[in-house]
């Protein structure tokens, strides 16, 4: 049997230069969480289901508690953190307080980084687009309706550079 | 669960070796993997993942040539790729109902056709099922709401490949690889039933990697689509699905498949219904009229008898649909 040891990996999270030494097969998740302590990543499920713990590799949307820590090597990595500029707050984030969008909070990072994605690949998304864009994302709180509704707000907001 | 090593090999052959040593499994996308090593199906002590070798990923459809698809395809690729959903729709629309967005980034072809069950018997720890090396399918008398209607004696698990189905449809094969060398087969046969081989799903051999998909190029006046009927709005699994795909000759059905899924242990191909269909003018109700042929063979479980309504149906609007999409071919 072959004992794996801990590796170092080096990625950009968030803009900065990062390196971790672990098993090449932690999942992403408890890398953010533990060893770089952005905590702001939810788990949710575990497996996919409830994306939670979206976040973006080189700007793709994926379940990190999926992704183990060895494919990330040389990537890209964005999360909630990544979002505001310092204090001030993106207009998916802003919408999302305008109109309620959050309720117990646990869902609300992982539906931040669906619309960022969904923005970012549809600029002026359809209603379809945005049902299929957050399909993912599993909430227990809202009915989702709020979420919605910042979500489209967000896509309608066209002024300042965010 | 992280104290196992991880190789990352170069090519398919350095694949290969890797996989030949004791307790290597091959790594795709990673889902189905983690979840089989969270309900300790597999303790592998080496992964071998795929995702360094070059040229695994490659979609490519053209008018004319056969279609060529990489084990390593994501199911995004494949959703978004619009020559291939021109010319082979019913695999662009299966791959883009498949789960949600982010899993069919990190989600592949190959992945996806060698996928475990998921039956909830054999996902759980606690229930060693006769699938399992035990010597009972809790299925039969317990909770079969989501199990086989067909074929589902001595296992009662479906399928879970949605991808198996469009592929079937398309008349696709599989290339394979190993240290003994090189075959193909049918994607309708890659797959195996449990009264044939209980203790997997696919006649894939120990160490044998899935290297390319082909199927046949896009023949004139001729079309095919995938259909699901599930149990919510959004991402779920499905209750019923199925890929369809005809050629019309003459303002006639000269040639039909149909791929039948979560209603059987493989993704069936309703080969009496085909003939039934074949030669019939391309005329829906006539077309329609045929479709309780699918139900021989058929034989309900306690709990899952509501599939055979759910599965005329979907036939029938597959159908509808068909034969607007020949038309306008
Ligand atoms: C919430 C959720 C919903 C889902 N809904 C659906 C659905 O509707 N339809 C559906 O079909 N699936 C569904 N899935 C399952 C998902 O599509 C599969 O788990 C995924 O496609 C597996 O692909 P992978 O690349 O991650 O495979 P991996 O997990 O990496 O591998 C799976 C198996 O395939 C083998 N393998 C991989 N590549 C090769 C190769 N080239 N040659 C030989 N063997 C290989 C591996 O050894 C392993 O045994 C769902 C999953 C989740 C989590
Ligand atoms: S249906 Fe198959 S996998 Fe499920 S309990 Fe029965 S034998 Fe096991
Ligand atoms: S925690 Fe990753 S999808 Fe639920
Ligand atoms: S706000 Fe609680 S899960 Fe969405």
């Amino acid at each position: 049997m072959t004992n794996a040891s801990k590796e170092s990996f080096r990625f950009v999270v968030n803009g900065e230069p990062r390196e971790v030494t672990n098993y090449p097969l932690s999942r992403l998740l408890d890398v953010l969480r533990e060893d770089l302590e952005l905590t702001g990543t939810k788990e949710g499920c575990g497996e996919g289901e409830c994306g939670a713990c979206s976040v973006l590799i080189d700007g793709r949307l994926v379940n990190s508690c999926l992704v183990p820590l060895a494919q990330v090597e040389g990537a890209t990595v964005q999360t909630i953190e990544g979002v505001a500029d310092g204090e001030r707050l993106h207009r998916v984030q802003r919408a999302f307080v305008e109109h309620n969008g959050a309720q117990c909070g646990i869902c609300t990072p992982g539906m931040v980084m669906a619309a960022l994605e969904l923005l970012a690949e549809h600029p002026t998304p359809t209603i379809e687009q945005i049902r299929e864009g957050l399909a993912g994302n599993l909430c227990r709180c809202t009915g989702y309706i709020k979420i919605f509704e910042a979500v489209v707000a967000a896509c309608q907001q066209t002024e300042g550079p965010r | 669960m992280n104290r196992f090593q991880l190789v990352q090999p170069l090519t398919v052959e350095a694949a290969m070796k890797a996989l030949s040593a004791k307790g290597s499994v091959l790594r795709a996308g990673g889902v189905d993997l983690i979840d089989q090593q969270k309900e300790y199906l597999i303790a592998p002590t080496q992964l071998v993942d795929l995702r360094k070798v070059p040229g695994l990923a490659q979609v490519t459809a053209k008018p004319g040539h056969k279609l060529a698809l990489g084990p390593m395809a994501t199911l995004s690729a494949i959703a978004s790729d619009a020559e291939l959903r021109r010319l082979y729709p019913a695999i662009a629309e299966a791959a883009e109902a498949v789960a949600t967005p982010q899993i069919r980034r990190l989600a592949t072809l190959g992945g996806n056709l060698c996928q475990r069950p998921r039956c909830w018997y054999f996902r759980s720890e606690e229930f060693h099922c006769l699938k399992k090396g035990g010597d009972k399918c809790f299925a039969q008398e317990g909770e079969n709401v989501w199990h086989a209607l067909f074929e589902n004696f001595p296992c009662a698990m479906v399928h879970p490949s949605t991808m198996a189905l469009p592929l079937i449809a398309h008349d696709a094969t599989i290339e394979l690889v190993s240290a003994s060398g090189k075959r193909s087969v049918s994607v309708e046969s890659f797959f195996v039933k449990p009264e044939d081989k209980l203790s997997q799903e696919t006649q894939l051999k120990p160490g044998e990697i899935i290297t390319a998909l082909h199927a046949p190029a896009h023949a004139g006046k001729s079309a095919s689509l995938y259909v699901r009927l599930k149990h919510k709005q959004s991402f779920d699994w499905p209750l019923i699905e199925l890929a369809l795909w005809g050629r019309a000759d003459g303002g006639k059905l000269a040639d039909v498949r149909v791929a039948l899924g979560a209603v059987a242990p493989i993704p069936l191909r309703a080969k009496a219904l085909e003939s039934a269909l074949k030669g019939l003018a391309l005329d829906p109700a006539a077309l329609k009229a045929k479709v309780p042929v699918v139900r021989k063979g058929a034989r309900a479980l306690a709990h899952n008898g509501y599939k055979i309504g759910l599965l005329e149906t979907t036939i029938a609007r597959a159908l509808d649909e068909l034969v607007r999409r020949l038309k306008a071919a």
